[in-house]
């Protein structure tokens, strides 16, 4: 139950720069997800959060107290880990009770709140047991129980689901989405996962370096990406980039690849005209975008060569050879033939995205 | 019984479709038998037997016998004479008490100081130097520490007995001569030279107190102190057991400094049974009673050591090696 705002905050680590010039408004009961690459200042940033890292500029506010200098145990937050950071000598219990006993909450009052979350969490035959005697998952959500015995102002999740299977991950990614919903509490959650961020949070900060790339619902995130790292991070498989030219013509502006041409709608090339685009970009679409058919002579308009096929049950993605570069398409599993086979795939301009050859920003 | 089992595979075959492997099942479970092992062991089984079963062998043979040291004489079978003498012996009762004090004040200081030392130079600036000053003491010959206590401590020249008597604590005569002083004169010598053990001991365990526990313990709503005590020390139980363990069995074998500095005064003020098993030994040449003596010492050793592995035994670790995720 807190706005959480990030105004200005550099992180450094001796001379190594990990968050640049961050500046972040999480409103009350959002689940916010910080998505990027390993090494790209997330747990950084919510490290700072915590009161476990020093912020070396910039301002940190919970509602309108500055918390910069308050210890972690002032700041009125829960944590989930990673390594979930459970006590080895406690059991489920007396881990859940902890925040509880610290703050010297009554017992009758502890007792009925851990049997709430662990109720919530549908742990509660586990209580009188030790982490040893745990699975990943159950461990898992002792971590979760932990932090939801209290009503902190600020839930902290730092890639608490990590280390699951995939089956479980899947799993515990609606379970964690329903828990925030039911608990209305503001989330920070922190993963290098892309679909949990775009499965479970109402807007997504990308970060890359140490530097925020983009901020904006899971929708945004996915349709307009504001630059070709973003774009690239987002959706599985990943969007295809391929480095085209731009030539005008009596038709409009088009985008001419050794293996293609494809004429850009209007509005597209104001926009391009508007950024004012160098004859060279690059140009992204994504894989379900694209459209495919087996044989040489179909009717969608670009020839390729199919390199491999890789069912995946229900779909297909078939990497294809255009001109030279190489793109994957997203489609129906059906008869499709094997590498070296010709096909022909179709575009849909509409999806198209433009980037800067050099600076990698999105024109559209 | 191999016709049976190879029977019982071929009708699950026949049964569930699955092909099995012609072999005992039981034998799956087994390693081959590795007797080579013993070949390999043998060097040190024996070097072992020679310079630790031996003289074991040696003192038992002792404790039974009243040993003649004159030439020509041979021992004379005493039976358990040795040992009923002790019954009765009060230097020997008083032995043990005061074995048991200077133990128990040693390890408690040095436990208390140690792990307190350890925490001071974790993850301080100058821990590597730090620790490389604070291990020098550890490096000296306990004779010599003896010594140099033994002038420091001197009613003449010692800077601690001028010390002392500066702030007015002592009025005049000796420390060492003193028969309550003389006690914690030779435990400030042990804690002197033994803390750095602790401390480095400690300062590893604390290495592996793992950073997320104590974060989360934080974030939990803990001060650094109950982050301590709440986290930091049940992690630090093992390498704590290790330093008691070590220290205990080194407070019955180190008499270094009491021998040196008091011999065992004033008044038998700080005989422990060590000192006084030295007497009987070597200077009353009882061998067969200092041998009785001995084997008692040997005997208590090996049941506290059995029962502080008992007492700090980590009841998650069965579990752990059982099942590692």
């Amino acid at each position: 139950m807190a706005t959480v705002t990030i105004s200005d905050v550099w992180k450094y680590y001796g001379k190594t720069m990990a968050v640049k010039e961050l500046n972040l408004e999480i409103k009350n009961n959002e689940f916010m997800c910080i998505l990027g690459p390993s090494g790209c200042g997330k747990s950084s940033t919510l490290r700072m959060l915590a009161g476990l890292e020093f912020i070396s500029s910039g301002d940190i506010y919970f509602d309108d107290v500055r918390v910069n200098d308050l210890p972690p145990r002032d700041r009125d937050i829960a944590m989930v880990f990673e390594n979930y950071a459970l006590y080895p000598h406690k059991t489920v219990y007396e881990n859940m009770a902890n925040p509880l006993k610290l703050r010297r909450t009554p017992k009758d009052e502890i007792e009925r709140r851990v049997r709430r979350a662990a109720e919530i969490l549908e742990i509660d035959p586990l209580l009188g047991r030790k982490p040893v005697e745990l699975s990943g998952g159950q461990k898992q959500r002792t971590a979760i129980g932990r932090a939801i015995v209290r009503e902190p102002k600020v839930f902290l999740f730092d890639e608490p689901i990590a280390h699951l299977d995939a089956k479980l991950r899947s799993h515990m990614r609606g379970e964690l989405k329903h828990l925030q919903r039911d608990l209305e509490t503001t989330t920070v959650y922190v993963t290098h996962d892309q679909l949990e961020g775009m499965s479970m949070a109402d807007r997504i900060a990308v970060m890359h370096e140490g530097v925020l790339q983009q901020l904006g619902t899971p929708e945004e995130i996915y349709n307009r990406p504001s630059n070709e790292f973003v774009a690239g991070f987002v959706g599985e498989p990943p969007m295809n980039f391929l480095d085209c030219t731009l030539e005008q013509s009596n038709v409009g502006l088009t985008v001419v690849h050794s293996g293609f041409r494809l004429a850009l709608s209007d509005q597209q090339a104001s926009l391009l005209t508007a950024g004012s685009a160098e004859a060279n970009v690059r140009i992204g679409i994504r894989p379900d975008n694209l459209a495919i058919e087996p044989g040489a002579d179909g009717t969608l308009e670009v020839p390729g060569e199919i390199f491999v096929t890789e069912p995946l049950g229900g779909d297909m993605i078939v990497e294809v050879t255009v001109g030279g570069d190489r793109v994957m398409v997203k489609t129906k599993i059906g008869p499709m033939g094997g590498p070296g086979d010709p096909c022909r795939i179709g575009f849909d301009v509409d999806k198209l995205h433009v980037f800067d050859i050099n600076t990698g920003v999105a024109y559209f | 019984m191999a016709a049976n089992i190879a029977d019982i595979g071929v009708a699950s075959e026949a049964v569930r479709g699955v092909r099995t492997i012609d072999h005992h099942p039981e034998s799956f479970n087994h390693r081959p038998p590795r007797y080579y092992l013993l070949w390999l062991m043998l060097p040190a089984i024996l070097l072992l037997a020679a310079i630790s079963l031996y003289p074991l062998v040696w003192l038992i043979y002792m404790t039974l016998h009243e040993v003649q040291l004159a030439p020509g004489k041979s021992d004379v079978w005493a039976g358990i004479d040795n040992f009923s003498r002790l019954a009765s012996d009060k230097k020997f009762a008083r032995g043990w008490l005061t074995l048991f004090k200077y133990s128990a004040l040693c390890l408690s200081v040095e436990i208390g100081l140690g792990v307190l030392v350890a925490v001071i130079l974790n993850n301080n600036r100058f821990e590597k130097i730090l620790v490389t000053i604070f291990l020098m003491p550890m490096m000296m010959a306990p004779v010599i520490a003896g010594f140099l206590y033994m002038f420091l401590y001197n009613g003449t020249f010692g800077w601690y007995f001028w010390l002392l008597q500066s702030i007015g604590l002592l009025e005049s005569g000796s420390i060492l001569g003193n028969k309550f002083w003389a006690m914690f004169a030779i435990v400030a010598t042990d804690v002197w030279q033994w803390t750095p053990l602790i401390a480095l001991i400690t300062l590893a365990g604390l290495k592996r107190v793992p950073q997320e526990q104590l974060e989360a313990h934080m974030v939990d709503g803990a001060g650094p102190f109950r982050n301590f005590f709440s986290v930091a020390l049940p992690n630090l139980y093992p390498f704590l057991l290790i330093a008691i363990l070590l220290r205990f069995m080194d407070n019955f074998r180190f008499i270094d400094h009491i021998l040196i500095m008091t011999g065992g005064g004033p008044a038998n003020a700080t005989k422990i049974l060590p000192t006084y098993l030295f007497d009987v030994s070597f200077k009353f040449f009882e061998l067969g009673r200092g041998a009785a003596i001995a084997f008692t010492l040997l005997l208590l050793t090996i049941l506290l050591g059995l029962a502080l592995t008992i007492v700090f035994e980590d009841p998650t670790r069965k579990l752990r090696t059982e099942r590692e995720d």
